[in-house]
């Protein structure tokens, strides 16, 4: 996976479809591999539901070149497939309920930033 | 705010479940440890007969509650009392065991509804002693079970390893979770 990481620089492999939604398969072994910078997100959020990729960096605050070569390095693995997103009507913000309550997240948040620290 | 300060660790006898708690707590894990009398004795000369209780310190005095549940099938009476105010599941398996996909039946059966509630990650152990199963295989037995968690390859002695399988658990939660 990091060769396939280091060769991408970012880009994304032939034959991709950006306009197509990516998932991923399943996750790629994480303890035993280098992992680029938000993976572990990207990977989370691709095995949730597929997404168009600069629709994923956008909901995560990241820059598309992380999403990119997490794309390029799971694709050498066999691990991203495509589908077809089909854009319903948006809801107003208010009818979005989300998916974790706020006190939960933000006890969630500590919890990942103690864990970081080891 | 109900209860929700526990991460669940479980898994068979052997699988290191002690051993990842002890990795992550801040105190002394309490072990309740007793001489293996059954066919546990076969895999340890000592082995968890309740629970095993560690935690982690978050800044503003917040804990963690980390528990193990007890490996033996003797014990399940207390997993639905753990469980509740539980965040997630981190399922331990021993990869040196003779039916590893018959223990991931058994645990995700039992643990259903909390899994289905919350969220889980998977640990297999032992690959250094025994490399097959193959990560790919255990995929495999999760999806037939309409599953797809995070499965790693870990040691329970290393940290690392411990804390990337929780992170795992965080994030399969909430992916745009960022730390504090």
């Amino acid at each position: 996976m990091f060769s396939a990481l280091l060769t991408s620089k970012g880009r994304l492999p032939k034959g991709v479809d950006v306009n197509q939604g990516f998932f991923l398969k399943r996750w790629p072994g994480m303890t035993r591999l280098m992992l680029p910078p938000h993976a572990m997100r990207v990977a989370a959020l691709l095995t949730q539901q597929p997404h168009l990729l600069f629709e994923a960096a956008q909901r995560m605050g990241i820059r598309q070149q992380y999403v990119f070569a997490f794309v390029s390095a799971a694709h050498a693995l066999g691990l991203i497939g495509q589908q077809e997103i089909v854009i319903e009507a948006e809801k107003p913000p208010e009818e979005e309920k989300p998916v974790v309550k706020p006190e939960r997240k933000s006890l969630l948040k500590k919890i990942l930033s103690r864990l970081k620290l080891i | 705010m109900s209860q929700y300060n526990k991460i669940i660790f479980t898994g068979p006898v052997g699988a290191g479940k002690t051993t990842a708690i002890a990795s992550l707590s801040d105190i002394p894990p309490v072990s309740t440890d007793a001489a293996a009398s059954d066919m546990t004795k076969e895999r340890k000369s000592s082995t968890t007969v309740a629970l095993d209780y560690g935690v982690m310190n978050l800044p503003g005095g917040e804990k963690i509650h980390l528990y193990g549940t007890p490996g033996q099938e003797r014990f399940d009476f207390m997993w639905d009392i753990l469980t509740t105010g539980g965040i997630g599941l981190v399922l331990l398996l021993d990869n040196t065991r003779a039916d590893p996909f018959q223990d991931v039946k058994f645990f995700t059966s039992k643990f259903r509804d909390f899994i289905e509630a919350t969220s889980l990650v998977v640990g297999v152990t032992q690959m250094d002693l025994s490399p097959k199963p193959m990560l790919e295989e255990y995929h495999k037995q999760f999806e037939l079970l309409g599953l797809k968690p995070p499965i790693f390859e870990v040691d329970g002695r290393v940290r690392a390893d411990v804390s990337l399988l929780v992170q795992a658990l965080l994030y399969a939660i909430d992916p745009v979770l960022e730390e504090q």
